[in-house]
């Protein structure tokens, strides 16, 4: 009796195991993307988005933060809007993949006054400024979602085709400040 | 003869067989010498470990116990962003033997990230004592990354046992006293 008490505790460890590495996340399995339209809005159960503008630029001036951002490379700032309806969404994670592969996260430098968490029935407009090699700009797509690190059951993303386009890369440029209110 | 003794024994003859096959020796690790400003290829980030400095003030100017300063520059060629690193990925071997390796990589001017493709320039700062680094010479041991997949989370990498040493002779850039 003994023998098989053991051999089912052994069982029963496996099959933890092996459920567990059945949730393992992946990077994009387990989640949803939700890509704008032609009117340019991406619609999630629990949120919507649209991007308001993008620009390229090689330093930024921050509000309130004396010396501008510079880079050797390009910045990719896109213009957000927005708005939450059923569950707080903390829209900190922003990722900008390339054609080629490539996947950017969003610079937390201060004063980039990048969308914050955001309650439900509340549509936050903000920034996500994004750092990289110009020749990977054309054709990137941005993704507005929960980053997929560490275990995952579900998660939903407002992704964006293409998003910057076509662009000069201006010298410099003042980003606007973030804000929020109430979802009319 | 009792079950259990022949259970132990089995086990036991395994174990020599393993031992006697060396599979209880530590794995051989690679070690390899790089000159300050070469370009070191750890895995996905390429490390060029440019000066090691003993300095009493800070990058702001401000007065700080004695540290050792070591200023490199970061190439991530992965794909993905790199926002940290693992304890032990860069260690620091003093002139005694003794090794630093829990450092904490800024950058000078803004939040630290490396981002595919674009080089970053980056600093670590660790207290030391003056009196051990008689002879002058710091090593920077920067350990390679291997891709690693396993348990519940996604891949990630892992710091390996091969590395590059670089010898630095260590300026001394306290205030004249």
């Amino acid at each position: 009796m003994s023998r098989l008490r053991a051999i089912g505790a052994l069982l029963a460890c496996l099959l933890v195991v092996a459920v567990l590495n059945g949730f393992r996340g992946d990077g994009t399995a387990e989640s949803r993307d939700y890509y704008a339209g032609a009117d340019g809005w991406a619609h999630a159960p629990s949120m919507s988005g649209r991007v308001v503008g993008a620009r390229l630029a090689r330093s930024l001036v921050r509000p309130e933060v004396a010396d501008p951002l510079t880079t050797p490379a390009v910045f990719v700032v896109i213009e957000l809007e927005v708005r939450v309806r059923d569950r707080v969404q903390p829209l900190q994670s922003l990722t900008l993949l390339t054609a080629d592969g490539h996947s950017y996260r969003q610079l937390d430098d201060s004063g980039l006054s990048e969308l914050s968490l955001t309650q439900a029935g509340w549509t936050s407009y903000g920034n996500a400024v994004f750092e990289m090699p110009a020749e990977r700009v054309p054709g990137a797509t941005l993704v507005v979602g929960a980053q997929t690190d560490m275990l995952v059951i579900y998660r939903a993303r407002l992704a964006f085709r293409d998003v910057v386009g076509d662009l000069a890369v201006l010298d410099r440029i003042e980003l606007a400040e973030a804000r929020s209110e109430v979802t009319r | 003869m009792a079950s259990w003794l022949r259970t132990f024994g089995a086990i036991a003859a395994v174990v020599a067989v393993i031992g006697a096959l060396g599979g209880f020796n530590a794995a051989a690790s690679a070690r390899r010498s790089a000159a300050p400003g070469t370009v070191i290829d750890a895995g996905r980030l390429h490390w060029t470990v440019h000066d090691v400095a003993l300095t009493d003030r800070s990058l702001a100017d401000y007065e700080i116990e004695p540290s050792l300063r070591v200023r490199v520059t970061v190439l991530n060629t992965a794909d993905d962003t790199v926002l940290w690193l693992d304890q032990g990925t860069v260690e620091l071997v003093l002139p005694d033997g003794s090794v630093l390796d829990d450092l904490n990589w800024r950058s000078a001017t803004r939040s630290l990230a490396f981002q595919p493709g674009i080089p970053a320039d980056a600093y670590t700062e660790v207290e030391v004592d003056p009196a051990r680094l008689a002879g002058g010479v710091v090593v920077v041991r920067v350990h390679d990354e291997i891709p690693y997949q396993g348990g519940i989370t996604t891949e990630s990498w892992q710091v390996d046992a091969d590395a590059t040493d670089v010898s630095v002779e260590v300026r001394d850039d306290r205030a004249a006293r």
